[in-house]
């Protein structure tokens, strides 16, 4: 149920975290012409990128969602001035060419992080993710494309790469179509499902975003304790409206029995959560959670069956569930 | 799915209007003069026939300025709803009576208009007899001999008393706001430091970011002052002690469905004794409730609260009333006491808040507002903890 109780928060990161972070990347080597130009390059790129991750940060910190969701309209908008800074130097920096494709897709997504902050800063950033989501996601793919074809044609470029994405502390999550599970039909289109009824559902139940917050931000005292109704039931309806979103979705056959699952684990999260007044969320777990439980438990033995159909089936639902 | 809650429809006040009518006719009279008072006081016949809350306080009278804060409907058997309001108007988006005309002078208006409807010798019912303002009675006395006006306690009570569907989901709704205000105040008690003041300012606010329409008060009495069931002011610059008993009150309205939700906590721990007397409340608010149901008396509701204040050893100290009935205004009949008569029907919701108070000791009042259904057990509308003394 905690880990369930987390993915909300995580699916927000992650797509923030895309804006303002490099793309994904991975290793090699090989022979010294084709990489030609890559030293300067990747020096000025990595100075670029820490520049610019440092100047993001002291803007706002999208690691905090709670700090996010409180950003006032003209701190997004300062951060739009910091990414048009970025831009800029990104600009004045020339990328070899077996690298043009992939510094330009960075300046895309560049963009693109400008225009979701410009808008978030009218509109609230929260209720503008889900509009940005496509965008981001074929943006992310471009990115990812444009690198595999830069380490076919230069081996080292995935050692910078790497060290780009790094810049702010982590690896960026996979992207559908390149994740570990994307050769299994229809997983990649699932992911994006879940990823979407997940955003979908806080511009459904906007007032869910501060319990949300609240409630996945420390663990060892829960803060729904002194939650009065109004916030269990914006909670509670969250993870109803995501239930809900998920049903318009279909997964591939060898994948059913466990996004039905999913999807009764978000409904019975819900349940619950409207049930937890005067308690608090974790105690109404332990003592009430038994709906929860096994819906938790199903969804843990559907693993298995799904796997037959696709091996990496483990690591997605490790990734969604 | 949470959503805010629909308000009252204009066809059902439509209804409401008719029926009326029909009973003013069958009770012999041309028409009733429905008098409303503040928004925050006493709208509720007015509210209930034309959904217009007068928005502005009552206020002395003056050269052209007559009836602030009041409005007055007349309803005539026989031909359209007039509203007069005061001179700060209407909201024509919201008021279900088509014909609204603002008077300075309320009771000019009021003369004025019975002579156009050929009323002004008519027997006429008066609905609200206990806040048509004296100075208004005698103008009409003055100005209109040959008219009639006849208190009429019945016809409008009798169908505010049962409530329907819609009005029940925004008493439902209402309790939510009451509810964050008193779960705000508990966390700030609980952890201890704070002053009354502090606690009713930030219990308002959460229930006006709960969708409050507004908030009448917010009780906060501590330590001794808890004993007082109504204290002047709301709130002082006290300190809350750890350990003292805290009376909190929650008054307001939610689309102009009042809350009502008293609960008791305490400062950090209790101490056996205040344990003790906090239990015995919440005991005698759980025996009142559990006898809720249609057909049976208020009395007999109010005696269970009462034998278990006595086997508490509290029957001394009972502190009066103990609960009535809301809906438009904050207290709507019945009046929970022993004796009373009244029999429960379906549709009534009635605020149950058997009180204990031993003078500068300490009090305590646990309310809930049930609904009385059409068969089995009350419904409770308020969500939040009866035992606040042991949450956060």
């Amino acid at each position: 149920m905690k880990r369930r109780l987390l993915t909300g928060t995580a699916a927000l990161l992650i797509v923030l975290a895309g804006m303002i972070g490099g793309p994904s990347a991975q290793r090699a080597r090989a022979q010294a012409d084709p990489c030609q130009g890559l030293p300067a390059y990747a020096q000025a790129m990595l100075a670029e990128q820490q520049r610019y991750t440092e100047d993001a940060s002291a803007t706002l910190d999208i690691e905090d969602l709670k700090q996010v969701a409180a950003a006032t309209p003209a701190q997004l908008n300062e951060l739009v001035g910091v990414i048009d800074r970025h831009l800029k130097n990104l600009d004045a920096i020339r990328p070899p060419a077996f690298a043009e494709n992939w510094h330009m897709s960075i300046a895309e997504s560049g963009d693109l992080s400008q225009a979701m902050f410009a808008d978030g800063a009218i509109n609230g950033i929260f209720s503008v993710l889900v509009d940005y989501y496509n965008m981001s996601l074929l943006s992310d793919q471009d990115t990812e494309q444009a690198r595999l074809d830069a380490i076919a044609a230069c081996p080292d470029f995935e050692a910078f790469a790497t060290e780009y994405d790094m810049v702010d502390g982590e690896l960026d999550d996979p992207v559908p179509g390149y994740a570990p599970w994307s050769s299994c039909a229809g997983l990649d289109d699932l992911g994006i499902a879940i990823d979407r009824a997940t955003l979908q559902g806080l511009v459904d139940v906007p007032a869910a975003l501060t319990p949300l917050l609240e409630f996945g931000s420390d663990w060892d005292v829960d803060p729904s304790i002194g939650w009065n109704q109004l916030q269990f039931f914006a909670l509670a309806d969250y993870y109803e409206a995501i239930a809900q979103q998920l049903e318009q979705a279909t997964a591939p056959d060898y994948a059913a029995g466990w996004f039905q699952q999913l999807i009764a684990v978000d409904r019975s999260i819900g349940e619950l959560i409207r049930g937890s007044h005067g308690q608090g969320i974790m105690a109404a777990s332990a003592t009430q959670g038994g709906a929860v439980a096994q819906a938790n438990q199903a969804m843990s033995d559907a693993v298995a069956g799904a796997t037959v159909g696709c091996a990496e089936f483990p690591a997605f639902a490790e990734a969604y569930g | 799915m949470f959503e805010d809650v629909p308000p009252i429809s204009a066809e059902e006040i439509r209804g409401r209007q008719q029926l009326v009518r029909e009973a003013a006719a069958a009770a012999g009279y041309d028409g009733l003069v429905v008098v409303g008072r503040s928004f925050y006081d006493r709208p509720g016949d007015l509210a209930y026939l034309t959904n217009h809350f007068p928005p502005f306080p009552t206020t002395v009278f003056s050269e052209g300025n007559r009836g602030m804060g009041h409005a007055i409907l007349l309803l005539p058997v026989l031909g359209e709803p007039v509203l007069l309001t005061d001179a700060r108007k209407h909201r024509p988006d919201l008021v279900v009576v088509d014909d609204v005309r603002a008077a300075g002078d309320l009771g000019i208006g009021l003369i004025e208009l019975l002579k156009e409807t050929y009323l002004e010798d008519a027997n006429l019912g008066l609905v609200g007899d206990d806040i048509l303002p004296a100075a208004i009675d005698r103008q009409l006395l003055t100005e209109l001999p040959g008219l009639t006006l006849e208190p009429e306690p019945n016809i409008v009570a009798k169908l505010r008393a049962i409530k329907s569907p819609s009005e029940l989901a925004l008493l439902r709704r209402a309790a939510l706001c009451a509810d964050a205000a008193l779960m705000t105040a508990n966390a700030m008690i609980r952890r201890g430091g704070v002053t009354e003041r502090e606690v009713c300012a930030e219990a308002i606010a959460a229930a006006m970011r709960a969708g409050a329409d507004f908030v009448r008060y917010f009780r906060v009495h501590s330590g001794p002052w808890s004993a007082y069931g109504s204290r002047w002011p709301q709130a002082m610059d006290r300190t809350i002690e750890p350990g003292e008993i805290v009376a909190l009150d929650a008054i307001g309205a939610y689309q102009g469905y009042g809350f009502d939700v008293n609960r008791t906590t305490v400062c950090g721990e209790p101490n056996a004794e205040s344990r003790r007397l906090l239990e015995t409340t919440q005991n005698a608010t759980e025996a009142a409730v559990a006898q809720i149901r249609a057909g049976v008396t208020v009395a007999t509701v109010a005696d269970a609260a009462v034998d278990v204040m006595k086997r508490g050893q509290y029957g001394d100290y009972f502190a009066g009333m103990m609960g009535h009935g809301i809906g438009l205004e904050t207290v709507e009949l019945p009046y929970l006491k022993i004796d009373e008569p009244t029999i429960l029907q379906p549709g009534m919701v009635i605020c149950v808040e058997p009180g204990l108070s031993i003078p500068d000791v300490a009090g305590a009042a646990i309310e809930q507002e049930v609904i009385v259904p059409k068969s089995g057990p009350a419904e409770i509308i308020t969500p939040t903890p009866t035992n606040l003394w042991e949450v956060g």
